[in-house]
């Protein structure tokens, strides 16, 4: 049987085979109109990616990504650990940035890497969040500031957020962070009242 | 206090002075300090004073506004009013209640007439006002749901604007009542039935239909968009507590984090993929490539050459057992020029040539084929043969230049 898919299957195949994310709301127009093509052609594509191991995720979700459903070996469970470790702590740090301002850091946010770092300034409890994080080795850096926006580079290199204004360094939360977001509220807690 | 003689003279000032009305009333959401407006105005103070006594402008401590009522009656016209004012309506329905009464009491017939006439316009007005009422407050939730970044407030405000969508509801719920039961409207109804009045009717009552399902509408918005803030506040909470865990290393006993993570298999907690394929047999043989490959090559022998720390693969030990100090080579290039310029055969001159150290037969024949292979261009290969110690070699000539 032959699938027709559409013409920019290549690109879609190359950018989601990075571990990027295709979110609805990105700037980048090119990726709009990628975003759009799965959108309108995603049991197409569902099928044709589905054939070589590559499963298109996140239908409704405002983004879509890659997975592969093979078993593991127990090192690459172990990396995944404390890589999944590394974003706990990354958007625990986020979303009290954002509490801190009584603002939700969703998608949809704006901000900048001086926000943050000014908030920091004056909140204890966010600056020591962003001390923590010197523990994970590309997070190594001593200048807060350069810290911050070491933060920044991971989250829109990993396709969370995206640039809104070169200028004044402002960065907008994508649609994809409900990745992160739907991770977090998926575990489920055993025995919830023990813990303060 | 109206210190116009009429209306007309009224609208004649307000003609007048459009300009600056227009500026005011533009201008209304924020506050216009005195010397900003003098500034507009080019210092004419004596216009200003003027105003102030006519009650177009007010004037608060320093700063100065369109009069409420001028500013109000505009916003209304112009339906632009942001405020959403169910007391209006609220006095509507009880005005519309006293006329009723007031309607059924009087005997006097002018009086009646009158009355008559007040209640239709308040039906009409009371119709208007449900509508833009409800108009109001649909935009306002949407705008704060988008546009209110700061939770707290836009919990205020959407809750805010449910209270006022339950009051609202309520009046509605108060002038069908009163269309029912009250005996007054019954009365009005029957004697001073015209075709205006049960054209007012109509469109009240096709108002409170429009306003039931508008209203079902926004209830249902304003939860969702309650709901999707506390959805989002449990989650940072939730974030929290899984930290909390983390950080006290109780996250894989107390969750079942491991096996979300296990089932996880996007590419976020794993390394990028990779694919290695080899080139095409076509691309190789394809000769518009060759630049490429050259690059390719090019590059692969210089980051060789930069590296030089590699390790070579390991000698064999037999190579090590060889004690040998220095080791005897040719110099093929040198070699060459001689045979070119002493001419001849090629294996003729290597068999006669006095080596330095003596050369066994085995390796003359290597240095015969290294020479013939490595200067071929330079040779001629003739189709002669000359046989020594039954292995028979070509007859290579040097070129003549």
């Amino acid at each position: 049987m032959s699938i027709s898919v559409p013409i920019q299957t290549n690109e879609i195949f190359d950018y989601l085979t990075k571990g990027n994310f295709l979110s609805e709301d990105t700037n980048d127009t090119v990726l709009k109109a990628l975003y759009k093509t799965v959108e309108n052609n995603f049991e197409v594509l569902f099928d044709y990616f589905q054939r070589i191991n590559f499963y298109l995720e996140g239908k409704e979700t405002g983004y879509f990504y890659f997975s592969k459903r093979e078993k593991e070996p127990n090192q690459t469970i172990e990396n995944k650990i404390k890589t999944a470790y590394k974003w706990i702590d990354i958007l625990d740090f986020l979303k009290t940035f954002g509490k801190s301002r009584n603002e939700n850091f969703s998608q949809g946010y704006v901000f900048s890497p001086a926000d943050i770092f000014n908030h920091c300034k004056v909140n204890a409890l966010l600056q020591d969040k962003l001390d923590e994080l010197k523990k994970y080795s590309d997070l190594n850096i001593e200048k807060p500031m350069e810290r911050i926006q070491k933060i920044v580079e991971i989250l829109r290199k990993e396709t969370f957020v995206d640039i809104q204004n070169e200028h004044k360094e402002d960065f907008k939360v994508l649609a994809s962070f409900g990745y992160l977001e739907n991770l977090i509220s998926i575990i489920t807690i055993k025995d919830e009242e023990n813990i303060d | 206090m109206f210190v116009f003689n009429s209306i007309k003279e009224l609208i004649e000032t307000l003609y007048k002075e459009r300009e600056l009305i227009d500026f005011l009333f533009n201008k209304r959401q924020k506050s216009i300090s005195y010397e900003n407006l003098l500034n507009y105005l080019e210092d004419n103070q004596e216009k200003i004073q003027n105003l102030l006594e006519k009650s177009i402008l007010n004037q608060t401590g320093n700063s100065i506004e369109l009069d409420s009522r001028i500013k109000d009656f505009f916003e209304n016209f112009a339906d632009t009013a942001k405020e959403i004012n169910i007391e209006y309506t609220d006095y509507l329905i009880k005005s519309l209640n006293e006329k009723l009464f007031l309607f059924e009491e009087e005997k006097r017939q002018t009086k009646k007439d009158e009355y008559a006439h007040k209640i239709k316009s308040t039906i009409r007005e009371i119709a208007k006002n449900i509508i833009r009422n409800i108009n109001i407050i649909r935009n306002s939730i949407e705008d704060v749901y988008a546009t209110e970044k700061n939770f707290k407030i836009k919990l205020f405000l959407l809750n805010n604007f449910d209270s006022k969508r339950i009051a609202l509801d309520k009046l509605i719920d108060e002038i069908e009542h009163l269309q029912r039961e009250n005996q007054q409207w019954q009365f009005f109804v029957k004697t001073g039935a015209d075709d205006e009045l049960f054209k007012s009717i109509i469109i009240l009552r096709h108002t409170i239909n429009i306003s039931r399902r508008n209203l079902i509408d926004i209830q249902q918005k304003i939860m969702e968009y309650l709901n999707q803030i506390k959805v989002q506040s449990q989650l940072n909470e939730k974030i929290q507590k899984i930290k909390a865990l983390k950080d006290k290393l109780l996250l894989k006993e107390m969750t079942n984090f491991v096996e979300i993570i296990k089932n996880d298999s996007s590419f976020v907690f794993q390394p990028t993929q990779t694919f290695f394929t080899k080139l095409s047999i076509p691309f190789l043989q394809n000769e518009t490539n060759l630049p490429i490959l050259l690059k390719v090559s090019n590059k692969h022998l210089k980051k060789k050459r930069i590296k030089g720390e590699e390790l070579t693969d390991e000698i064999e030990e037999q190579f090590l057992s060889i004690s040998e100090k220095q080791r005897y080579t040719i110099n093929l290039e040198r070699f060459k020029q001689n045979f070119v310029s002493t001419g001849g055969n090629l294996i003729d001159f290597i068999l006669d040539y006095d080596f330095e150290n003596q050369l066994e037969f085995k390796d003359k024949i290597t240095l015969f084929c290294k020479v013939a292979t490595t200067f071929n261009t330079d040779f001629i290969f003739t189709d002669e043969y000359q046989e020594y110690e039954n292995i028979e070699f070509a007859v290579i000539k040097p070129k003549k230049q």
